[in-house]
């Protein structure tokens, strides 16, 4: 640290030129940085579910759909059947696109007194009232139509866009939205689906972080004016901050990373945080020339004191985001290593750039005289407010201990017993507002259909077997009775509709055949036909493999939860008697295992950023005492969050998640503030009470300054278009008060309790000696 | 004046001779239309009896093999097909009837044939990366119904000498924008043909291999048709194959069909 100090106040310029080269070569590699949203890019590459989904994908063709919904005060008239026409049309021309199904693109199986028919379900669209009422009822009648295909009220109809397996669903959504904008009755059209949502999601929270970002940089430029007052106050921090953005982006440019929702809000912490070791440094550089030292001493004097102390509140943070690396979660590993790094900038570049300015304009303007002491007057009025509070505070904290803490105790009780109320949500559909088109399409398309995200059940074995397909039948049955899911189809419900139509198209024998060779048979009269896919998106061609399709209703976290166990009790009940395998998997199967995966890398992540904390605090404080307390009022704080997160609804998702590895980092700080200077004030030989009064009135006011523009910074996601991003933001404003409020009085009321606990044991010694 | 005139006339023989010497080279060789012919005439038939085995192989490499008997007839009125599945065992049997118009299916297992109304003639044969209308072209039809040919060249492919033919379709309801053809000039039969549709793009390829002559006729006891846009392929092999057959009308009926020959 020393050597670093000296070498860099020895050569500033030389200094300044390095930091300046890094800059444009990091910044050169900036534009780089991608944006993506696709759910299989959270998972690392090797995932047993990812190779599953991927499997299936490459089997029977796309699992991912966009979904067109259109609606019509009636469905079944010329005019709405022609507009579907025309829709299905244009979407299919799109590249990607592998398939559109829809009224008047699907093909229906029908027997009739002389054979069976494979066509169209509409060929041609009727334009007399008296066929359009035919073909209404037929169609509503159909279980395998109505409900999927058009809505039971018939106002609504879907189109079900399937993404080819080699296309970027993402840019495939953004060439069906634009498609739809086309249409003059483009209105009624609803445009939804995992695709699409991650496209808007991308979109909108780029156009949110460019929108944002500036905002928290005038906000923390105006938090730097009004502490500072001087151009170099809010220049030097402000240029610290920046650099570190910079670099970091760089970096992920370099190593081909990518922006996700969850790391989008790493410039926002860079600067909220970063410009924290620039103020240090500043203030006390300020502090020691209004003792009247010249430039030069005052830069020794500051880098040798507050050096240290902000090297040790960066190396906290560092590893507190850092411990994301544990994650399972690749978009979570890249964030904690790439915010870790960022941090990492900002404070080496605090270390060497500020000081090296400050050493080149004291050798070029001397030693100026401290300008606009009228200013200094004001300030330290406002301080000394701020000053009068927290010695208040500092005495009822020392006086009242006990009080304090049955205070403290009691907010950390109330709050933490929100704990079992905590859920956590991988469901990308709630990163949406509820009045925001997204929104709006997903909640038509849940009310008028099943839904808009499928589970695929994949079944492997001889699936020419009756008995595996009997299984198969009465599996989707019960699956459909539990009202979880919209109608569940597979080869099955083609194996019955052709064993109907064959027969005169009785309802009779709407079932399964009973010989392996009928079902042989009929599988190559469809495969003769099968040029929608029908078969080959149900089975695979050796018939060793098949899949169930259902549109689950409801794709939060906990329903697919419910799903899921219900799927293996189902699976137990039926598929115990055939020797098949089951796997379900879709995207949804995805999206629950990351909210697994949330959950385990939330927990690795604690205990591995606070063994982390601890040891460095340890080394840092040299105080056992100390460091338990720090991590102690730590693991209150985390609680809290979670606790109230439970209370409030909010749930642990991909970007909540971030809000303890912050809490952890940066809330450690005040209580190794609170702690070193109570130690310095012991050594000093004041007692234990007058110490801590020292402390709160003293550090405390640094730490109210810090925690000031910290929260500035995240509180400006509030204005976020993003739940998530608002909840975040709210939640590591809370998180960082509670730190350092805790700090200012639950660690000093119990270092104080502590110490009146074991003089009243020694007095008690003494009396019994 | 009488000298200019005797000019004149030498400058038209000379330009004449040079001409037809110049077309000559031009028209030694034949035009697109008439390798075109040839080829319909190579591998058209008036009937034909034959079993091939259909293996189809997905982009992911699943297989699936499928074996059939095959009679075909040319008529005036349209061309008739009865086919019929050899194997594997669960679909032995199972029969398929086909004139211009219908088709019918007997399913040995449901014991009886019925009329399948569907627009299936419009897509793929029988579930293979060909469709009808390409296995119609490579059949009795021929190509020269449908399309107008160009020559553009002489190429060697595989050591053989070809023909390579550009054809455009004649109606506007063809899957492919146009087709390139290399046609064997020893056998008049296609080596390779290449479908187009949109952009210029490969959609489908086909290949024939092991070309050899039975009944005095060439034949491609192998075809591959390659799907570019789904990497899915057919391979077609013929297991059996003659054209020395007379084959009466009353052979493709609905009777023969549930009865077997």
């Amino acid at each position: 640290m020393d050597g670093f100090n000296k070498l860099v106040q020895k050569a500033p310029r030389f200094t300044l030129a390095i930091i300046l080269g890094l800059t444009l070569i990091f910044a050169y590699f900036v534009p780089r940085v991608g944006m993506t949203t696709d759910v299989k890019d959270f998972f690392p590459p090797a995932h047993p579910e990812v190779l599953t989904y991927n499997e299936i994908e490459a089997k029977f063709g796309g699992a991912e759909y966009i979904m067109v919904a259109i609606t019509a005060p009636e469905i079944f008239t010329a005019e709405s059947l022609t507009r579907i026409q025309e829709v299905t049309r244009r979407l299919e021309e799109i590249q990607g696109v592998g398939q559109v199904r829809s009224l008047t693109s699907i093909d229906n199986v029908q027997g009739s007194e002389w054979g069976i028919e494979l066509t169209p379900l509409i060929g041609d669209i009727p334009v007399d009232a008296k066929a359009l009422a035919e073909l209404k009822w037929q169609v509503l009648d159909d279980p395998m139509y109505s409900g999927s295909m058009v809505a039971n009220t018939s106002d609504a109809a879907l189109m079900v866009v399937e993404v080819k397996p080699t296309s970027d669903p993402v840019h495939v959504a953004e060439m069906v939205q634009a498609a739809i904008g086309e249409f003059s009755f483009s209105e009624d059209l609803y445009v939804t689906g995992t695709p699409v949502l991650n496209q808007v999601l991308a979109n909108s929270m780029k156009a949110d972080l460019a929108k944002l970002f500036p905002v928290v940089l005038i906000l923390i430029a105006l938090v730097l004016l009004l502490n500072f007052r001087t151009w170099q106050g809010v220049f030097l921090p402000f240029v610290t901050v920046l650099i570190s953005v910079i670099w970091t982006l760089g970096l992920m440019g370099i190593l081909e990373k990518q922006l996700s929702p969850l790391n989008a809000v790493m410039p926002v912490i860079l600067v909220s945080l970063g410009s924290a070791y620039g103020i240090y440094i500043l203030s006390r550089f300020n502090e020691e020339r209004a003792t009247g030292k010249d430039s030069k001493k005052a830069i020794t004097i500051t880098m040798a004191s507050v050096g240290s102390a902000v090297l040790m509140a960066g190396t906290t943070t560092i590893a507190g985001f850092a411990s994301n690396v544990t994650s399972s979660i690749s978009l979570m590993k890249d964030f904690g290593i790439f915010t870790a790094f960022g941090v990492m900038v900002a404070l080496v570049v605090s270390l060497a750039l500020i000081p090296a300015v400050l050493v080149i304009q004291a050798q070029r303007q001397g030693n100026l005289t401290i300008k606009k002491e009228g200013r200094k007057g004001q300030n330290k009025e406002a301080g000394r407010l701020l000053s009068k509070a927290l010695s208040k505070l500092g005495k009822v904290v020392v006086q009242r201990s006990a009080l304090v803490l049955v205070l403290c105790a009691l907010v950390v009780v109330g709050a933490i017993s929100g704990l079992p109320k905590l859920q956590t949500d991988s469901n990308f559909f709630n990163f949406f507002d509820d009045g925001s088109q997204p929104k709006i399409a997903y909640d038509l398309v849940r009310e008028k259909f099943a839904g808009s995200q499928s589970v695929e059940v994949v079944i492997r074995g001889d699936l020419q077997d009756p008995a595996v397909l009997k299984a198969m039948g009465a599996f989707q049955d019960d699956l459909e009775k539990t009202g979880l899911v919209g109608k569940p189809t597979s080869i099955v419900n083609l194996l019955e509709r052709v064993n109907s139509a064959l027969n005169e198209g009785d309802p009779a024998f709407a079932v399964l055949p009973d010989s392996r060779e009928l079902v042989a048979q009929y599988l190559l009269l469809l495969e003769m036909n099968d040029e929608q896919g029908m078969v080959s998106r149900m089975l695979t061609l050796d018939y060793q493999e098949g899949r169930i399709q259902a549109l689950v209703k409801d794709s939060s976290s906990a329903a697919t939860a419910k799903l899921f166990a219900t799927i293996e009790r189902l699976t137990d009940k039926h598929f115990d008697t055939v020797s098949v395998e089951i796997t379900p998997t879709g995207i949804i199967v995805l999206m629950n295992s990351l909210a697994d995966m949330i959950i385990e890398g939330q927990i690795y992540s604690l205990i591995f950023s606070m063994l982390s904390v601890f040891v460095i605090v340890r080394l840092l404080l040299k105080s056992w005492e100390g460091s338990i307390l720090s991590i102690f009022l730590i693991v209150l704080t985390t609680l809290i969050n979670f606790g109230l997160m439970g209370w409030l609804g909010i749930s642990l998702d991909i970007v909540t998640v971030l809000i303890s590895s912050i809490g952890i980092g940066v809330g450690i700080d005040y209580s190794i503030h609170v702690y070193s200077r109570y130690g310095e004030e012991r050594n000093n030989g004041h007692s234990v009470g007058d110490a801590l009064q020292r402390t709160v009135t003293f550090t405390g006011k640094a730490i109210a300054t810090n925690t000031g523009s910290v929260v500035a910074g995240f509180l400006i996601l509030v204005f976020s278009s993003f739940p998530p991003l608002r909840y975040f933001g709210s939640l590591v404003t809370i998180t960082m008060l509670a730190a350092s409020i805790g700090s200012l009085t639950m660690l000093p009321a119990l270092i104080s309790l502590r110490a009146t606990v074991q003089e009243r044991l020694a007095k008690k010694k003494i009396v019994e000696v | 004046m009488q000298n200019f005139s005797v000019w004149k006339v030498t400058l038209l023989v000379l330009v004449v001779g040079l001409l037809s010497f110049v077309s000559y080279g031009v028209w030694a060789a034949p035009s697109g239309s008439e390798v075109l012919a040839n080829v319909d005439q190579a591998m058209k038939a008036e009937s034909k009896v034959m079993s091939q085995t259909m293996t189809l192989i997905t982009a992911s490499g699943q297989q699936r093999t499928r074996e059939l008997q095959m009679w075909s007839k040319q008529n005036p009125s349209g061309d008739q097909m009865l086919a019929r599945f050899l194997a594997p065992a669960d679909v032995r049997g199972t029969g398929i009837l086909m004139n211009a118009e219908d088709m019918w299916l007997y399913l040995p297992a449901l014991g009886r044939v019925r009329r399948v109304a569907s627009h299936a003639k419009k897509g793929s044969f029988m579930g293979s990366d060909l469709s009808y209308d390409d296995m119609e072209q490579l059949g009795s039809k021929g190509f020269c119904q449908d399309f107008e040919a160009s020559l553009l060249g002489e190429e060697v492919l595989e050591g053989a000498d070809t023909y390579l033919l550009q054809l455009r379709p004649v109606n506007e309801d063809s899957d492919y924008l146009y087709l390139k053809m290399w046609v064997d000039r020893q056998v008049w039969l296609p080596r390779k043909i290449e479908y187009f549709g949109e952009k210029d793009t490969v959609l489908k390829v086909l290949t024939t291999w092991d070309l050899q002559q039975i009944e005095g006729r060439w034949v491609a006891q192998q075809m591959i048709m390659e799907d570019r846009q789904k990497g899915s392929k057919t391979v077609l092999d013929v297991q059996e194959v003659s054209f020395a057959v007379e084959l009466d009308d009353a052979l493709f009926s609905t009777r023969t069909l549930e009865r077997g020959l």
